[in-house]
Parts: structure tokens; sequence; C-alpha cells
């Protein structure tokens, strides 16, 4: 189980991220007092606008990002004192985590596996499953350098899970793939959460979180504004599918003039183009 | 202790196995030292070989018969001319100028008249010579042809005398062939104990910084730091594998730049004129240096390594690492130029210290003591960067820019 109680996380920028930004605050909050809990055997999804505070919340999560205030714990294990604890038990994986490019898949699933801590055996077993089920034997001894996208997700995804973990936290665990890739991984979160694990995904695209997850969180401006199952998030939005129900939120949440003007406008666009005329009559 | 032997294969298997990499920092040095060596040590030996064949030419004016007899006896290769009209020796001048003729000897009018009726009082007769030193022929004729009008003088002298040991009075190591006292291997020494702690330091920095900025700001660039530190590992033992095997990687270039040099001494004794010193390093003194050399090489490593941890990508690393690449060449020229004696706590500044210490150890200038000093001194300089880099591998803001 995974439980996010209270998490904050305020950024301290300098003044190059000051000015990279624009802005003359030296802090950022990315995460607002976000409580969420992930139960074995479901697919919990966050979802959210890019620089919403998913892959922060992720991060915190994953042991590599301390809260400011708050607190999680992974299988129970606090992951600011007990983080290596924490961290045995989850596989992370996010398109900023990599795979060094002069190594193969085969020599990195082994080496990640004795860093787990794992026996030879273990390890062999592992590779056998994840490399048969991911496709990897082909390309099992090329260099991850010399492999395309997909080949390298997938090899990202085996090597993350060589040790069995019981947390799977996937950030935007489809970007950029194919549709046969981004299927199999699809399918594998699936058989994932038929073994009982804990899986957190976050996701920008409405139709994977609606077709993927059991629960969902969905955060905004780094403000979890709600939490729910498909059906209650509908219900309470009265929706029909995610994405209104999305911009139903969204429109309820959001402060900034800019977006709003931007939202009223996209609105507009919407309507027009429903009434025969598009945009360029305006 | 499993978790820094996996990090520490991983991070020497990512050199070892690169041809690129093993190409760049093992082969390519070599190959670039026997190439500069081969290149030096040929031009040398043809220029020497040049010189030495070039026939010089010698002009002389008012030269008796006798000493122009002397003179071609003395380099039957040479061509000595003889010059009657006294007006031509402003052109020849200005030939030696301009490098086309080699050496000038010039006697005044009526020389052996002056010489034979010589008395007390009378002016003595002046020989003058003219070369050019800045032309090697010239400079080479100079040599060859000074001594003849020695001998000469000397011949001259003795017709007048009778006997030269009346007028000699005393000789200087005529018959003393153990004048020069000098220990050779010292000698030797005190000429690599100029050179060897600058380049010997340099190049392990140098190999320490390719490596090291690739193995923490290039895994940061290229994603792979974080990958890592989501595993259920101490962050320390990630540090310290990366720590040994840099240490490992930087003393491997170290010993085949070492190699290198070693084997273009041959070289470097006939570039530097320096026959009869003994160009060599004993085997106490070898593993002294290789102690020391190892306690350098952590220090180093460890510098390189922490400055990069700040670094967002290579290209940062190398501009922190820069200034602290000057500060080891600074230290090893500061070595180059230092006659006194070493005070105990110069020993204690590191990297000016360690330098020294290797330039005494070639001297034999340093005790068992001021070396073991400057051992544990480095040792504890590297083990206080090596906790601050594991430090910094906490902090999310430096490792992640977070």
């Amino acid at each position: 189980m995974v439980e996010v109680k209270g998490l904050t996380k305020i950024y301290k920028l300098s003044n190059r991220q000051k000015k990279e930004m624009n802005i003359k605050d030296s802090k950022k909050i990315a995460v607002d007092n976000v409580s969420f809990t992930a139960n074995e055997g479901e697919i919990f999804g966050l979802l959210g606008p890019n620089g919403a505070g998913k892959t922060t919340t992720l991060r915190v999560i994953s042991t590599l990002l301390k809260p400011t205030r708050g607190e999680v714990l992974v299988e129970g294990h606090d992951t600011v004192k007990e983080a290596e604890l924490a961290r045995a038990d989850i596989c992370f994986l996010t398109n900023e985590l990599k795979l060094d490019p002069k190594f193969t898949p085969r020599y990195l699933f082994r080496m990640f596996g004795r860093l787990h801590g794992l026996s030879d055996e273990i390890i062999d077993a592992r590779q056998e499953e994840l490399f048969s089920i991911f496709g990897i034997v082909d390309f099992q001894d090329k260099k991850i350098e010399e492999l395309s996208t997909g080949m390298k997700q997938k090899a990202s995804i085996a090597v993350s899970l060589v040790h069995d973990p019981k947390v799977v936290i996937f950030d935007e665990p489809t970007n950029g793939l194919d549709i046969i890739t981004a299927r199999a991984v699809t399918d594998y979160l699936f058989e994932l959460k038929r073994k009982g694990k804990v899986v957190i995904v976050s996701t920008h695209i409405m139709s994977e979180a609606q077709k993927l997850c059991d629960r969902i969180g969905m955060i905004i401006g780094g403000r979890n504004v709600i939490t729910g199952t498909l059906s209650e998030i509908l219900e309470s939005t009265n929706t029909t599918d995610l994405e209104d129900a999305f911009f139903a939120i969204y429109r309820t949440t959001i402060t900034n003039e800019d977006e709003l003007r931007e939202l009223n406008d996209l609105d507009k666009q919407i309507k027009l183009h429903e009434s025969g005329n598009d945009g360029e009559d305006v | 202790m499993n978790t820094i032997k996996t990090i520490y294969y991983k991070e020497m298997r990512r050199v070892l196995f690169d041809i690129k990499m093993v190409f760049g920092l093992f082969i390519m040095p070599i190959l670039m030292m026997v190439l500069i060596y081969g290149i030096m040590g040929f031009m040398a030996y043809t220029m020497f070989r040049d010189i030495e064949e070039h026939k010089s030419s010698v002009y002389v004016y008012g030269a008796p018969d006798k000493f122009v007899e002397m003179l071609e006896d003395n380099d039957k290769s040479g061509v000595v001319s003889k010059v009657s009209d006294k007006s031509e020796l402003k052109k020849l001048k200005d030939m030696v100028v301009a490098g086309d003729a080699d050496y000038i000897i010039e006697f005044p009018d009526g020389f052996l008249e002056d010489v034979n009726s010589y008395k007390d009082g009378d002016k003595v007769p002046q020989v003058k010579t003219y070369y050019n030193p800045s032309e090697d022929y010239s400079e080479s004729a100079m040599d060859k042809y000074s001594p003849v009008i020695e001998d000469y003088r000397l011949y001259l002298l003795e017709e007048r005398v009778g006997t030269l040991d009346a007028v000699s009075v005393f000789t200087v190591d005529s018959d003393n062939n153990e004048a020069k006292l000098q220990d050779d291997s010292k000698a030797g020494g005190k000429l690599l104990g100029m050179i060897l702690p600058y380049i010997i330091s340099i190049l392990l920095f140098a190999g320490a910084m390719s490596l090291g900025s690739d193995s923490i700001a290039g895994e940061k660039e290229r994603g792979t730091m974080a990958t890592m530190l989501v595993l259920p590992v101490k962050r320390s033992h990630i540090v310290y594998g990366k720590l040994l095997a840099l240490m490992t990687l930087s003393a491997m270039t170290a010993c085949v730049y070492g190699a290198g040099m070693l084997a273009s001494i041959p070289v470097a004794t006939t570039l530097m004129s320096v026959n009869g010193m003994k160009l060599s390093i004993s085997v106490v003194q070898a593993i002294l240096l290789l102690v020391l050399v190892i306690s350098m090489v952590f220090v180093y490593v460890a510098i390189v390594a922490a400055l990069s941890v700040f670094a967002k990508d290579m290209k940062e690393a190398s501009t922190y690492i820069m200034p602290a690449y000057l500060v080891v060449i600074i230290s090893g020229v500061m070595t180059m130029f230092r006659s006194s004696d070493t005070n105990l706590f110069e020993y204690f500044i590191p990297l000016y210290g360690p330098a020294m210490a290797m330039r005494n150890i070639l001297t034999q200038e340093i005790t068992n003591i001021e070396l073991l000093f400057t051992i544990v001194v480095n040792l504890i300089f590297g083990a206080l960067i090596a906790f601050v880099i594991t430090k910094t591998f906490e902090n999310e803001r430096v490792m992640l820019n977070a």
C-alpha cells in the first residue's frame, strides 16, 4: 500500500531558474497538501495537465525527493526515515530515468538484479520471464544506444521490474510509444494488478486513464482536486466521460485569468466548429 | 560490499569495453608520445648529423703558413680559404651574419715580425675571430677551430722560450681523471625530480578529469544517475564504487603514460645532453613513488568527482574542474624551481605537498617520516572530500536539479 498524507513540496528557485520561469518569487509550490492511498491489486491513476505536480508526487513516493511537509509511506516504510526499505519495494519508471546507452539490456538486467541483492538464479528466472513478455530476447545483446525508442522503453520496464517489486510506479508509461508497444505496456500493468501489486500511473491522456485505472486522483495546480473511482468522478461532475469531467473540474479550479481566457476561447472554437463554421470565419 | 563491487565493475566495464574510450585513454597517448619523441629524436639526430657533416668554410687573413697548415690538419673536411685583401673582410663578416660563411680569423699585418721581434713593453699582437652564435654551422666551426689558435699560441711560445714548463708555473687537473665527484644517480634524480613531479601530476589529474566528469556529471546528463538513486542501496556505496573504479582507471592511465615516458628516457638523455648522469629510478624509489602516487590518485579523483557532482553536465563539470587543474599545474611548476630544503609544513599543503614529496623522493631528500606524513595527509584530505561527495549525493537539489 502507498499512503500519501498531506504531501507538500516546495522548490527553492535559483536566480537562473527564476529568470527562466520569468517569476520573481524564489519559491514554487509544486505539490500542495496532496493525500491519497493506492492499494494492492489496483491501478491508481494520477491525472492532470503538464506541470500539475504529478511527476513531483511520484518522485517523492520513489524517495528521489523529500517532502517539504506531510509524509509518504510505502508498504509502511516512511520514504524519508526508511528510504532504502521503501526503495526495495518500489519500481519507478519515468522518461527522466534512463539506462546507460553503453550497456546491453542483458548486462543491465543482471547488474540491477545484483544491486537489488538478488541471486544469479533468481535473476536468470526473472530475465527469462520478463524478456519473453516484452520481446526483448532478440535485442538483449545490443547496446541501448542502438535500440529504437520502443525497444528502450521495453528494456527499461524489464530492468525496473527485475526485483518483482510490490509497488510499481509508471510516469507517463506509454508516452512516445507506438501503438503495439503501448498495448504491451498496458497489458502488463493489468497483469501486475492481477498479481496483487500496487500500481500507480500518471498520465494526461484521459482515454488511457479511463481504460486503465480503478481509482483516479486529479491534480491541478499542485492540488488534489478529486479522488475516486471513474463512476464516482463522473457522478460528482455530472459528465459522461473522464475528459469532460476533467474540464468541468478544471474550470472550477483554475484561478489564473490567462488560463481561463484560453479555456473560454477553446470552448468558442468548439461551438463554432460544431455549428458548421470554422475558426477562420470568426 | 557487494554493492560497491557491482558499481565498481560497472564503471570499469563502461570504460574498458568501449573501444573508443580505450583508444582515447590508453593507446592514443602512447601513440602521441612515441610519435612526438620519435619525431624529436629523429629531428635532433638529423640536426646533429647535419652539423657534423657540414664542411665548415673558414676564412683567414694574414695567417702564417704554419697556422694554416695546423688548421687544415685539425679538420680535413673543412675548407680553409686565405684572404689576401683586407677590404674583403667586411664582405665576409656580412656573409657570416647571413650564414654563408662560418668563421673568420684575422691576424694583424706583420704578425710574425711583431712576434719574433717582441721585447718587454711592446704591444702584444691581437688575433681577432668572428663567428655567428645564432648559426649552428658557425658555432660548430668556432668550437672546432678556436682550439687551433690556442695550440698555435703555445707553439709560438715554445719557440720563444724553449720549453713551456718554465712558464707554466702549475697545471690544473692535467692528469686528474677524478675531478668530477658527482653521484651520477643523484644528479640524474635531480633532473628527473625537476621534470617528473610536474609531468606525473598533470597526467594523473588529466586522466582523472576525463574519467571523473564522465562518471558523475556524464551520468547526470544522460539521466542514468537518477536510475541508480532509486535503487535500495546506500548512496555512499555508489560513491565508493565509483571512486574506486576511477582510482583504478586513473592509475592505469598514469601507468601507461609512465611506461611511455620511461621508454623515452634514452631519447630524452640524448636530447638533453646529460651523458654521465644516470637517468634511472631505484626499486626503493619506485615503491615509494607508487605508494605516494596511489594516495595522489585518490585525492585527484575525489576532487574531480566532488566538482563533477555539482555540475549539471560534462561541459559544466569541465568549467568547474579547470581551476583545480591549474592549481595542480602550478604546484608542479613550483617544484621544478625549488632549490632550498623543504619545510615539514609544506608536505601538509594539499596538491603541492605530494608533488614536492615526489621530487624529494627522486632527489633522495625526504625522510620516511616526512613521506608518511604526506601520504596520511593525502588520505585524510581525500577521505574528507569523499565524505562531502556522499553527503552531496543525498542532496536532491544537486543530484536532480530539483
